[in-house]
């Protein structure tokens, strides 16, 4: 797997008094645009779920669940610079949403019991 | 040989997490806001989890598509992705010396986040002025908006602190005293703003 840090193409005007802090690298800024395309386009199909189509519950649901997983994972890769982190790091991100996916199936057949013995 | 060399790698383990060197060699105000995000997103995660709970345990649940504006709430959703791009791109150009445009990206941020602020607070308002309440409200679910104003007042007060916390990052940076590490850390809450966004609008206004 390649450096994602090499290969940052011309130099650009560094001004006075700013750190030389580690460039990303340059296409970076085409996936970011890319990536806002992609979401605003997701966002649409989402609302249209309740505006426009009329689908089956469970369709919605499945498209609903894909496309949140989808945007998670670009903002979490790029805005969140988790592609170019460590795998450690990636850890970190990602632990909270075990433990909620896990949270969520220690509730829900609790909750929907509950509901089914009324 | 192998025995050397897993007796080598334990030694830099150890010295790393003894303060020898940060630990994944990152700066510690990077990893404290990371880790601060992890429990902050555990949070979140245990809201969501007692909006589900609390909808499969309810008899009904009131049409969202009646009760809200969901092309306003799509708009704001835009806004916060929009922001999110303008934050990555100041990052971005921050890393590459380019001082005044990480600026104008960050005011572009700044003022998204206002934005999205204000139309909530003019959400808020008519449903409040509809008689909605955390204790109560017209369609006879009390849960329905207990949840709903606990998650979306959360998670507009990140918005909010976040704003105030980037227009603070833009005077700074404006003044040459802080960096791109600190700018990046301000990238990650904004970062994870959007993120948690991204549950809580199908969660509470389109499932």
């Amino acid at each position: 797997m390649s450096d994602p840090r090499a290969g940052h193409g011309a130099a650009a005007p560094v001004e006075a008094g700013v750190e030389h802090a580690e460039p990303l690298p340059e296409g970076v800024t085409r996936a970011y645009y890319a990536a806002f395309g992609l979401l605003l386009f997701l966002t649409a199909i989402e609302a249209s779920t309740v505006l426009i189509f009329r689908l089956p519950p469970v369709v919605r649901v499945t498209v609903l669940i894909i496309s949140a997983c989808i945007k998670a994972t670009l903002i979490g890769a790029y805005y969140m610079n988790l592609k170019f982190e460590r795998v450690a790091m990636i850890g970190i991100a990602i632990s909270p949403l075990l433990l909620a996916v896990l949270m969520f199936f220690m509730i829900a057949p609790d909750a929907a019991q509950r509901f089914g013995a009324r | 040989m192998a025995a050397t060399e897993t007796r080598q790698q334990d030694t830099t383990l150890a010295d790393r997490w003894a303060g020898g060197r940060s630990p994944w060699d990152v700066s510690w105000s990077k990893l404290m806001m990371w880790l601060f995000l992890a429990s902050d997103a555990m949070t979140f995660a245990g809201l969501l989890v007692a909006l589900w709970a609390s909808r499969f345990s309810a008899p009904s649940w009131p049409n969202r598509a009646e009760v809200f504006n969901i092309r306003l709430v799509a708009g704001m959703t835009a806004i916060l992705i929009f922001s999110s791009t303008t934050m990555a791109l100041s990052v971005f150009t921050m890393r590459r010396g380019q001082r005044r445009a990480a600026v104008r990206f960050l005011a572009a941020t700044v003022a998204a986040g206002a934005a999205f602020v204000a139309l909530q607070a003019t959400e808020w308002t008519h449903l409040i002025g509809d008689g909605a309440g955390l204790a109560g409200n017209p369609w006879g679910v009390p849960s329905f908006t207990f949840t709903f104003f606990t998650i979306t007042g959360l998670h507009g007060l990140h918005v909010l602190g976040g704003v105030i916390y980037l227009w603070a990052m833009a005077v700074r940076i404006a003044k040459g005293s802080s960096g791109a590490e600190g700018l990046e850390v301000a990238g990650l809450y904004w970062g994870f703003v959007d993120l948690v966004w991204v549950f809580i609008w199908p969660s509470i206004y389109l499932l």
